[in-house]
This record gives structure tokens, sequence and C-alpha cells, in this order.
């Protein structure tokens, strides 16, 4: 108790310049931590993408300028332009995915149904259970694949009801879950310099398997479309580059491609651009913080060397003098880890409860080790200045220079 | 003089008595303005040049309510400007009815009177008198446009010329994706040579005054991007041109790209707000540095009081320390940065083609020496309610 209070005495005499310290860090350390979770979610989206099934094969985007404005004729011209293109020699298939809605305890959720080449194109999403190909699918009870904070709690080999747009209840099993952060395949982009980041959403998603049984029960109640205006065409091991530019030539006129090497180049792009864009300021901020930690630390040093004689001088040994000054100089670093701390676990509960979500970024308890490491950095690069001036003035010099003073 | 001198003597005395105190200032503070200036060119839109290649800071305008002929007169005038400033293309716009033909059909045509004055105009299809573009999918229309200077890489993409020099002189057409059915324009036949993603079909300039197409639009691309003035300065003479040329025409509408300017502006405001508060928080903790060197002056200003200064000349003296130590880290922030930007500092920049010039250096120094009298306030206004007791006895 002595200790503390000795402790918060001293620490009372900076408090103004290390409240200053602990916002300023804090916030620098919470910029880091959302720059890492770009990162982190540009790798994540660039490590589902990079596969054998995507390697060879193009993203395909329908200009949809030139569709009709009319819905049911949007929707033929749609598949007749897929039908054209799955037609084409060399073309292996293509990945696409219908889409509807439904709803799980009170909360909408995507209805998703991926054909047997989404399955393939985007295998690696899933971090539990299996996918279609390999589960039991002889039940009358479809086999489902969720994502998402509402499933969270479910483990696989559950069975759920989903309400469908009809308020009819769905049962389904299920048999895989894409964990987090619960990014499931997205197509919505359009855009010239798609890259991988693009490809994925964080969403309460079901995924059923492109069965003409489950595609007729779930068309029944809900509103199925395959209004697909972009997703990846994939070309077979055979595939020449005559037929490859025969496909791209065809989809030139109704649209645009981005390869699977373009998208992997604009990745690294955004990996080296954007994201070191984004760090400047939060990079500025940690540099600037920690210079001023340093010099708040020997500043405070330099102050507490008289009161630290004086306690040398009534027993105090100089180790643990030193300790003082160290627990001190430690504080501001901690506390603002500690607060880094607090940040991700609260963004991690809001996420976990579905009240939040945390678009094209990762966030998880890992990012806690960074804030570690920082501060043990940070704690060790502060003291050894203090340190210096520390061991540079004995207590007994120090007395008698302020007692001749 | 003599302050200034008794200043000067006493900040070396700082240094002397608490080396590594006031080493730590001065790294602290220049470390502070040298990610400044950084900071500067990197993140403010001006210095970046983000936005010097943007279209919409370059694209003026001109709307015409009854579609009018271009003539070659009118070409003409604008390659005068051309000649002072540098014009990269215009993109001249038409409306054609289902069968290539630019008659406003009668149904479209209405007449009212406005200040005693008989107007003809024509009308949107919901019956509202206006410009037949802004309801290009309200009908079977077709939206027909064409580059003067072959797209020379303004507009759409791929941005690149539209057509090639053989194809300038014959009848072809680029259409939007999707559209694979040739068009019949003003009786002639057009074949389609591709599809790319432009939301108009695109025919030759030669072929398009041929067949006499009246313009409903015009948009004209500037080489370089003006300054806000020469915005304004352009716009009126577009608004002298075109009101001159079509003196009948009172639906004659002209957009300047000022709004992004503007927007522009708001966003440099925004940028250089974070910057100063960014900075200011920074430099509020070696203030504390700062503070710790001039209390270690304490005796010498109670001694200095007792023989007769006023406490307005301690703090005014305390003051000018403060001023000139900043003075001293903003040069020495400003020459770092200005020796070692080509071999350093150019390398780790963001954006390509960062300068600095002479006057953007003078706002560092302003925002930097500014600000640090700001901060400096509040422990002006501490010293300034201390007495030559308090002093003395803070001293021991």
């Amino acid at each position: 108790m002595k200790k503390l209070n000795l402790f918060f005495l001293s620490f009372s005499q900076s408090v103004f310049s290390s409240i200053i310290l602990i916002i300023l860090l804090s916030v620098a350390l919470i910029s880091v931590q959302d720059v890492i979770g770009q990162y982190r979610y540009i790798t994540h989206s660039r490590y589902i993408i990079e596969n054998e099934y995507l390697e060879n094969s193009d993203y395909f985007m329908i200009d949809l300028e030139s569709l009709p404005v009319e819905p049911d004729k949007r929707f033929e011209n749609t598949k007749s332009i897929r039908e054209k293109i799955s037609s084409f020699d060399g073309v292996d298939g293509i990945a696409y995915s219908q889409s509807g809605t439904g709803n799980y305890r009170s909360s909408i959720v995507n209805i998703k149904i991926y054909n047997e080449y989404m399955e393939k194109a985007f295998g690696k999403e899933l971090s539990e259970g299996k996918w279609f190909e390999e589960a039991d699918s002889s039940s009358n009870i479809p086999n489902v694949v969720v994502t998402g904070a509402i499933f969270d709690d479910i483990p696989v080999g559950s069975d759920i009801s989903i309400k469908l747009n009809d308020g009819v209840s769905q049962k389904v099993h299920i048999i895989g879950k894409i964990g987090y952060p619960w990014y499931a395949a997205d197509y919505s982009t359009i855009s010239d310099d798609v890259s991988t980041k693009n490809f994925l959403i964080q969403s309460n998603q079901v995924i059923f398997d492109d069965t003409d049984w489950v595609y007729e029960l779930l068309n029944k109640s809900s509103d199925i479309k395959s209004l697909s205006f972009s997703y990846f065409v994939l070309y077979n091991n055979n595939c020449t580059e005559e037929q490859k530019t025969a496909v791209r030539d065809y989809m030139e006129t109704v649209g645009t491609y981005a390869s699977y090497d373009t998208i992997l180049e604009n990745t690294e792009n955004d990996i080296h651009e954007e994201l070191i864009k984004s760090l400047i300021t939060p990079i500025f901020l940690l540099i600037i913080a920690t210079i001023m930690l340093i010099s708040i630390s020997t500043l405070n040093t330099y102050k507490k060397l008289k009161e630290h004689s004086i306690y040398y001088l009534c027993g105090c040994s100089r180790k643990k003098s030193f300790a003082y000054l160290f627990a001190e100089i430690s504080f501001v670093a901690i506390a603002a880890t500690i607060i880094n701390i607090i940040y991700v676990f609260t963004t991690m509960s809001q996420l976990m409860s579905g009240n939040m979500g945390y678009g094209k970024c990762i966030i998880d308890y890992n990012n806690i080790l960074f804030s570690m490491i920082y501060c043990i950095i940070t704690i060790v690069i502060t003291v050894i200045l203090p340190f210096i001036v520390y061991k540079k003035n004995t207590p007994l010099e120090i007395y008698r220079r302020n007692h001749n003073d | 003089m003599k302050t200034l001198k008794l200043a000067f003597s006493r900040i070396f005395t700082y240094f002397s008595e608490n080396k590594m105190i006031f080493i730590l200032y001065l790294i602290g503070t220049i470390s502070c303005i040298f990610m400044m200036i950084y900071y500067y060119g990197n993140t403010l839109t001006y210095k970046t040049g983000i936005n010097d290649d943007e279209v919409s800071f370059k694209l003026y305008e001109i709307e015409f309510l009854d579609p009018v002929d271009i003539t070659a007169e009118t070409l003409e005038k604008l390659k005068d400007f051309e000649e002072s400033y540098g014009i990269q293309d215009i993109i001249l716009y038409s409306v054609l009815d289902e069968n290539g033909n630019d008659t406003i059909e009668p149904e479209y045509i209405i007449e009212y009177e406005e200040d005693g004055r008989r107007i003809v105009r024509s009308v949107t299809y919901d019956g509202s008198p206006g410009y037949r573009l802004s309801y290009p999918g309200a009908t079977n229309s077709i939206i027909l446009t064409s580059y003067i200077n072959n797209n020379n890489n303004v507009f759409y993409n791929p941005k690149s010329n539209t057509f090639t020099s053989e194809q300038l002189h014959q009848n072809v057409l680029v259409a939007p994706k999707g559209k694979s059915e040739d068009l019949k324009i003003q009786g002639q036949d057009f074949e389609i040579i591709r599809n790319e993603s432009v939301p108009y079909y695109v025919i030759p300039i030669e072929k398009y005054f041929d067949s006499k197409i009246r313009t409903t639009k015009m948009q004209i691309c500037i080489s370089e991007r003006f300054s806000k003035n020469m915005v304004f300065r352009y716009g009126d003479f577009l608004k002298n041109l075109f009101k001159g040329l079509y003196p009948d025409n009172t639906g004659i509408k002209f957009y300047l790209p000022d709004a992004f300017y503007g927007q522009e502006d708001f966003a440099v405001q925004q940028e250089f707000a974070l910057i100063i508060a960014i900075f200011m928080v920074s430099i509020i903790s070696f203030m504390f540095l700062l503070k710790y060197l001039i209390d270690s002056n304490r005796r010498e200003n109670s001694i200095l009081m007792m023989v007769g200064a006023k406490r307005k000349h301690i703090v005014a003296m305390n003051f000018i320390e403060n001023l000139v130590l900043m003075l001293i880290s903003t040069f020495i922030a400003i020459a770092l940065h200005a020796l070692l930007y080509n071999d350093v500092i150019s390398k780790a920049n963001l954006y390509e083609n960062i300068t600095y010039s002479v006057q953007d250096y003078a706002i560092i120094a302003i925002i930097s020496i500014g600000i640090s009298i700001i901060v400096q306030i509040p422990f002006m206004i501490a010293y300034w309610f201390k007495n030559i007791r308090k002093l003395k006895e803070e001293s021991r």
C-alpha cells in the first residue's frame, strides 16, 4: 500500500503530460490496429482467391448499361450471356451463385445457392465441417453451410429452421461453417481494377447446394434469382490461348473481364499503395508519441532524482528506487496498451453479438499481440535514457548538490 | 535588443546546464516539424496532385434547349482559345429518334410566350419544357456522340483514340456493349466496328458534320485544369461566345467544374485541420521540457524581479526564448528536409512528383511557430501569476 501511495504521489506530479501521452499513444495504437486489420483482410482475401481452380480463370462483369431495364428481360439476357459463355470451347464452367433472403432468429439472412464451380472456387472459405460434395446427401433435409455472427454458437451437425420469405419455415442441416471473420464470396464488384479484396463480404449467410430439388424447394417460397451480373469463368486445363481469346472477345462485347493474374497484380498494388497511404497518420503519431514518451520519462527522472536521493539516505536501495522510476515510466505505455486491449475486446464483443460489422478489416484477439509487443519494445527503448541519467547521478552527489544550493 | 541578447544568453545557459533535456527538446520539436513537412506533402490534395488529371476538373458543359448546328465558326472560336490554353478534346452529343433522324417529332414541340416573345421549344418526354438528354431512357431515342480530336485520352474506357485514321473517313460507329445491330443515321448506313464501355454511340467527327446532325450538348475538356479564377473567366468566355453565336436560343445552359473545386477546397481545409491538430497535440508534450528549462531559471528570474524587472518583462523574455528555440528547430527541420529531399525523402513519398516550394516551407514555418505560440499561452499565464516570493521559494 505504501509503495502504491508513493507511486501515485509521484505520478500525480506529472499527471497532465502523462494524460496527453496516454491519449496520443492510444489513438496511434488504435489507428495502427485498423491498418493491420485492413492488411489482414486483403491477405485473407488473397488466400481465399489463390487456388488451383481459379488459377485458370477470368472474372467477368456484364456491362449493366447494355441490359434492358425490364426485370424479366434482364433475367433472360443475363441467363443467355451466361449460357453463351459456358458453351465456348475451353470453358470448364462458371462459378456463380443465386441469391435470396430469409430470416433466422428475427434477423435477415442471405440465402445463396452455390453451383459446383462456386464451391470449388471458394472452397478455402470453409473453416469447419465439409462442403456439399463430401457430405451425405441422402436426407430430405437440405445440407447448408452457414456463416455470420448469428450462427456462431451453432455447432456443425445441427438442424435449424430458417424462415423463408413467405413465412414458411425450412429445416436445414448444417454441414459446414465459414468461421470468424465470416467473410463469404461476393460478386457485387464491377470495377476496372478489381482485386481480391472485392470478392468477400461479411454477412449472415446460409449457403445451399445447387441441386434441382433444393432449388425447387427454395423457389417455392423464396425470391431466388439468377441475376448474376458478374462471375468467374473457369477454363479447363486443355484450354488453348485461341479458345481463351475467343471467350474474352465475346466478353468484351457484353462487358469487361479481369484475368486472374490482373486480379493478383491489383491486390499487390492494394497492399503496397493503399495500405502504405493509410499508414502515414498512425506511423506519424506512433513515432511522435514514442519520442515524447522518451523525453517525458527522462524529464521525470531528472525531476525525481532529488526525491530519490532522500529515499536512498532513508534506506531505500538503488535497485528499489529505480524500480519506482521504472514503474512510472512504464505506466503510460501500459495504460495505452490496456486502452487498446479494451478497444479490441469491445470491438470483438460487438462483432460477436452481431451488433456491428467491420467491413474490409479483420480484427481479433491476435491484434492484442501487436499491442503487447509494441508496449514491451517501447518500455525497453524508453527506459534506456532514464537509466543512463539515473546511473550517472549517484544519490550522494545529488544530495550534496541540492544541499549546497 | 538587450532583451534579445539576454534571451540568447539564457538559451545558452539552458544548453550548458541541462544538456540532455535541451537536446531532447530540440530532437522532439525538430522531429515534429520534420514529420509535419512530410505529412503536409503526402496528404494535402493539392500537393499530392491526385486531382490534377481528374477529368471532372477539366470538363465544361454546354447544353442547348433547342438543338443547334455547331458550325466551323464555333470551332474556330474555340480553337482560338485552344492555342492559348489547350483543349484536349470536345465531345458533341445529339439525340436521334429510333430511325436515326434528328427531327423532333411534333408532339415534342411546344409553343409558348415568355416576356412577350413567342418561343418554340422541344420538350422532354413527360411533356414539360427541358432538355431531351435528361431522359435518354424514356423513349427509343438514340444518343449519338462524336469527338473533335478522336477522343484524345479523355473520355471513357479504353483511354485511347476511338477510330484509326482510315476509319475517321468511313461510315463506322462504336456501339455501347450489348448493341450489335448496325445503325442508319440521317439516312446513311453506319457499321458497328466494335463495342466499348461507352454509354452512347460514337461516330467519326467528319461523318457527324456530313450528316448535318444538330447538337444538343457539348463537353469541352481542357488540357490542364485551370485555377479557380480562370474557371469563371473561361465560363464567361463560353457564355459570350455561344450567346453571340446563337442569340435566339434562350435555353443555353453552362455547367462549370467550380463545384469540384469547392469540394477540393473543403477537403484541403479538413486535411489542414488534421495536420494542425496532430502537430498541436505532439508539440504540447515537448513544451513540458521547455517549461522545465525555463523553471530551472526561476532563481535568476526572481533576482531580476528584485532588481526592478517587471513581470511582463520576464514573461516576454520567456516568450522570446520559446520563439527563438522554435525558430531554430523550424530552421533545422526545414534545412534537413530540403538537403535530404532528393536523395532520401523523395524515395519515401507516397506520390510521385511531390515538390516543396519556398512558399510551402514558409507555410509550414508559420504553422509551427504559430502553434508553438498558442501552445505556450497556458504556460505563460501560469508564470504571470507567480510573484517574487513564490519564484524564490520554488527555486530552492
